[in-house]
């Protein structure tokens, strides 16, 4: 099949025939070379969850560039991380950073084309972020070959927890997703800023908090934060007591405000996945939100009840499953994608807890925390509705589960878990819960 | 910050150590504890049941972190000294109030200043170092020379004598900030406010404008845990809380800090006073620890375990002991009768017959002040332990207001190396003889998290929290 597909991308220069495939090949190289013009370009190309595809990918978007006089140089594996220095080193006019996702519905092309020649008056260098950078897009509608992929793609190895890393300091809510280019950023709120990290926990970028309100502090800090598409930005997050929250920007991995969130008291975005953005409100003067989720804000929205809620999850890739709400009670309501309930609701989860599509079969599982109160906690994975035993239960680690994510953090196709644990040095540990067995795992 | 005790956990360990839940709001923290507390009174308080209920609906201008430094709470920020430690200048957080909404501003703490330093306040003394507190509290003038209120949020506080640790006073409960209400009570600002005082005890609701943050629980019921509750066994059923000198059978306690403090006085005017003194001096201590119900040392001085030991006052000149006793000691239900009994045994073997006298606790003050005693037993619940504030309690407590302001200011001026002298003076020219130390336990039923202390011993209830097995979904 893998032979059949290069064959496909890579045949001849067509620069058109029948092939949708092809068709968004030709027409992401036509979008990132509008007129024919000889330089030297750079070509890093991304296929997470689908190593398969990124030889031909890269073979048949070559052909199409070099058709538009361009002197195509492929960055080498080992160098993807820095592939941007590496363009520079090799002497590239240009960079083209293309993520290719696949899914049975498309594949989604989306290509970055970062200047890097040497540049004064670009003020281009190594470190200098993405400053005059341009983003290109294609998608197509995969054919039985590619959705051959996606089944492929789906078949997840057994679930583990690995460590990511460590924060020192404490945590009040984690985020991750894609951001515009496709990598896969954590977003992770402390009580005085709001962390950029990558998808190794490594710190990229911070950004203070908005003040406190006037007046009397909230007693528990709490935070909600989500990644989403919220217009300009795709981090939105607030603060209990504060000011007001914000949407961000992670463009070259740098957190910029794009706008403000109202303060306390009126709907935001507390969690957003793949059937959106779900919104809610703190309840004033506490670190708990209300009994009031909506698909979009609504100022004159009530709370159901008098319940509160500790938090809200979202699974990226939704089934049945699309959004997780915890109640004050610790137990769980799951929800579907128009928000009515989807499977019975799950007692005594803790605080840390995410809906993540671990295996690959379309609908998202239970990663969840402890409510049994003790200086351990204990991860398990459950299936939502069933009644059996946990399809994954880690050892009780040292501190509490205090927040946890979920994206497709390796890469993979398939969606992982972080979760975040609050250490009694104060510092938190990041783990990575995921079915890709290439990660080391306890 | 406080020193964070999960007691449910029985280990001192930090907020994480609370797998994967999180504070909740609600539920009802019933709280039994040695004595009833009466409505709380911040000037008045003085045993551990009164402070603790100032501790819930009062709140003063600095508090004690968990490594012993002070630490703003309704001020800004820690004041520093000026002028050579004689002047301090206090500026209020923003937006304080009162719980009845009443804006909290420099003048009012002026005024309850005002209300802490003003005559028959037993903890005037904490005051005396301000110009003209003598004046305030012989009732000669109701306001203190030495407070100048600047602005709304600032006031000056200018001092009679240099007295680096004069911010600590702002941090003992006895000076939380309250105002008088147009009914005459009293209101504060602290994470409760008192809304009864029925038979079910002293119960509590929540302060939403409590500057720290609203507190968990919406109701907190105080209680003295006097008839069947006396038992030792916890009453797990009937209390979230239970603060006890006795070692509880069915609940895992946590030892408070050994904050209490008692003390043998002999009255000067005694015949024969100098050999009972002596006679209690000679007392074995530890002997005397034993009989007591809660966690307790012999203590030998007055600095000791909150600071350096005394050197050992000199044997007073023999003289032959009286042949009776009147021994006063407090009427209430954790008076130390005990120790009490076993000093009568031991003063019998020498041939003095006591005879104990059970005095409610504001005569006790008051006949200890006039000199109309001849000994006494009096428990003290240290407001702070640093040195020239727990000597100036002990000199206060036993001699009233004039020896209180007299070593406060005694031990302001003194260097390290002579506190321990200066301990010692007070014990021989006050005839104190310090007999133990003593602590409470606390007893926590299952479902109770955040339990917190205070530096002086004294429970953070506004931080504590029920889970949904104690207060429901």
């Amino acid at each position: 099949m893998l032979l059949l597909l290069s064959l496909l991308l890579a045949a001849g220069p067509a620069p058109v025939t029948g092939n949708p495939v092809e068709r968004a090949i030709e027409e992401l190289a036509e979008k990132a070379v509008p007129a024919p013009e000889p330089s030297r370009l750079a070509l890093l190309v991304l296929t997470p969850g689908c190593d398969a595809l990124r030889e031909p990918i890269r073979v048949a978007l070559s052909g199409a560039l070099a058709r538009r006089g361009q002197d195509v140089l492929p960055v080498e594996d080992a160098e993807s991380a820095n592939a941007e220095g590496w363009a520079m080193a090799h002497g590239a006019d240009a960079l083209l950073k293309l993520h290719v996702t696949l899914s049975e519905e498309r594949l989604a092309l989306v290509g970055e084309l970062v200047p890097t020649r040497e540049n004064f008056f670009l003020q281009r260098h190594a470190r200098a972020g993405l400053a005059g950078s341009r983003l290109v897009t294609a998608v197509a509608t995969p054919d039985a070959a590619l959705k051959a992929l996606v089944s492929e793609r789906a078949r997840g190895g057994p679930i583990g927890l690995v460590p990511l890393g460590r924060l020192d300091v404490p945590l009040l809510a984690l985020a991750a997703g894609p951001t515009r280019l496709g990598a896969v950023r954590l977003v992770a709120v402390t009580p005085a800023e709001v962390l950029l990290l990558d998808e190794h926990g490594i710190r990229l970028d911070a950004r203070p908090l908005s003040p406190f309100l006037a007046g009397p502090r909230v007693r528990d800090a709490s935070a909600v934060v989500a990644v989403g598409d919220f217009g300009q930005g795709r981090i939105a997050y607030a603060v209990a007591g504060h000011s007001e929250g914000e949407i961000l920007s992670a463009e070259g991995d740098r957190l910029e405000r794009v706008a403000g969130l109202p303060p306390v008291g009126a709907t935001q975005p507390i969690a957003s996945g793949g059937a959106g953005p779900l919104f809610g409100a703190f309840v004033p003067g506490r670190g708990v939100l209300a009994d009031l989720v909506l698909p979009a804000p609504d100022p004159a929205a009530q709370p159901s009840s008098g319940r509160e809620l500790f938090g809200a999850a979202a699974a990226p890739h939704p089934g049945r499953a699309a959004f997780a709400v915890l109640g004050c009670d610790y137990t769980l309501r799951i929800l579907g994608t128009g928000l009515e309930a989807a499977y019975p609701e799950v007692p005594g989860v803790g605080v840390g807890f995410a809906l993540a599509d671990l295996e690959g079969d379309g609908e998202p599982l239970l990663v969840v925390s402890s409510a049994t109160p003790g200086p351990r906690d204990r991860i398990r994975v459950l299936r939502p509705g069933a009644r059996d035993t946990a399809l994954f239960e880690a050892e009780p680690g040292e501190g509490t589960v205090v927040a946890a994510a979920a994206a497709d953090v390796t890469g993979d196709g398939l969606d992982d878990a972080v979760l975040a644990t609050s250490l009694p040095s104060g510092g938190t540990e990041l783990w990575l819960l995921t079915a890709d067995g290439s990660r080391d795992r306890r | 910050m406080r020193m964070r005790l999960f007691l449910a956990l029985l280990l001192m360990v930090p907020a994480a150590g609370q797998a994967g839940v999180r504070p909740r709001y609600g539920g009802t923290l019933r709280v039994l504890l040695p004595a009833r507390p009466a409505e709380p009174h911040p000037s008045r308080a003085e045993t551990f049941a009164e402070l603790l209920a100032v501790r819930a609906t009062g709140e003063t201008l600095l508090e004690v972190d968990s490594l012993g430094r002070l630490a703003p709470a309704l001020l800004e920020a820690v004041p520093e000294l000026e002028d050579g430690g004689r002047t301090v200048r206090l500026r209020l957080a923003p937006a304080l109030a009162f719980h009845d909404g009443e804006p909290l501003t420099a003048a009012r703490v002026a005024e309850s200043l005002e209300n802490l330093g003003a005559p028959g306040s037993p903890n005037a003394f904490l005051l005396a170092p301000i110009v003209g507190a003598a004046a305030v509290h012989a009732g000669a003038t109701r306001s203190f020379a030495g407070i100048e209120v600047l602005s709304e949020r600032e006031l000056k506080i200018d001092l009679a004598y240099p007295f680096p640790d004069f911010p600590a006073v702002l941090a003992t409960l006895p000076s939380a900030i309250v105002h008088q209400t147009p009914r005459g009570a009293e209101d504060g600002a602290g994470p409760f406010v008192a809304v009864d005082e029925g038979a079910q005890g002293l119960v509590l609701e929540p302060f939403e404008g409590f500057h720290g943050g609203r507190p968990f629980a919406d109701e907190v019921v105080l209680r003295g845990s006097e008839g069947r509750l006396t038992s030792r066994t916890f009453p797990a059923g009937e209390a979230e809380l239970v603060v006890r000198a006795e070692l509880l059978a069915s609940a895992t306690p946590v030892e408070l800090p050994r904050r209490g403090l008692v003390l043998a006085v002999v009255s000067r005017r005694l015949a024969g006073a100098e050999s009972i003194y002596g006679a209690l001096r000679a007392l074995d201590r530890a002997d005397l620890a034993r009989f007591v119900r809660a966690p307790a040392s012999p203590v030998a001085s007055l600095l000791s375990p909150a600071g350096p030991s005394s050197p050992a006052a000199a044997d007073p000149p023999p003289e032959k002991l009286p042949a009776r006793l009147r021994v006063l000691l407090p009427a209430a239900p954790d008076s130390p009768r005990g120790v009490a009994a076993r000093l009568q045994v031991k003063l019998y073997d020498r041939g003095v017959r006591v005879a104990l006298e059970s005095v409610a606790k504001d005569g006790l003050s008051a006949r200890l002040y006039a000199g109309d005693f001849e000994a006494a037993i009096v428990p003290l619940w240290l407001y702070s332990h640093r040195p020239a504030l727990v000597l100036a309690q002990v000199a206060a407590a036993v001699g009233g207001y004039d020896a209180g302001a007299r070593f406060l200011r005694e031990a302001a001026e003194a260097d390290e190396a002579h506190l321990a002298p200066l301990a010692a003076a007070l014990e021989r020219e006050l005839l104190v003889v310090p007999l133990y130390a003593y602590g409470l336990r606390v007893g926590v039923a299952e479902g109770v998290a955040g339990l917190a202390l205070h530096d002086d011993g004294t429970l953070d209830l506004g931080g504590t929290w029920l889970l949904p097995m104690r207060s429901g979904p």
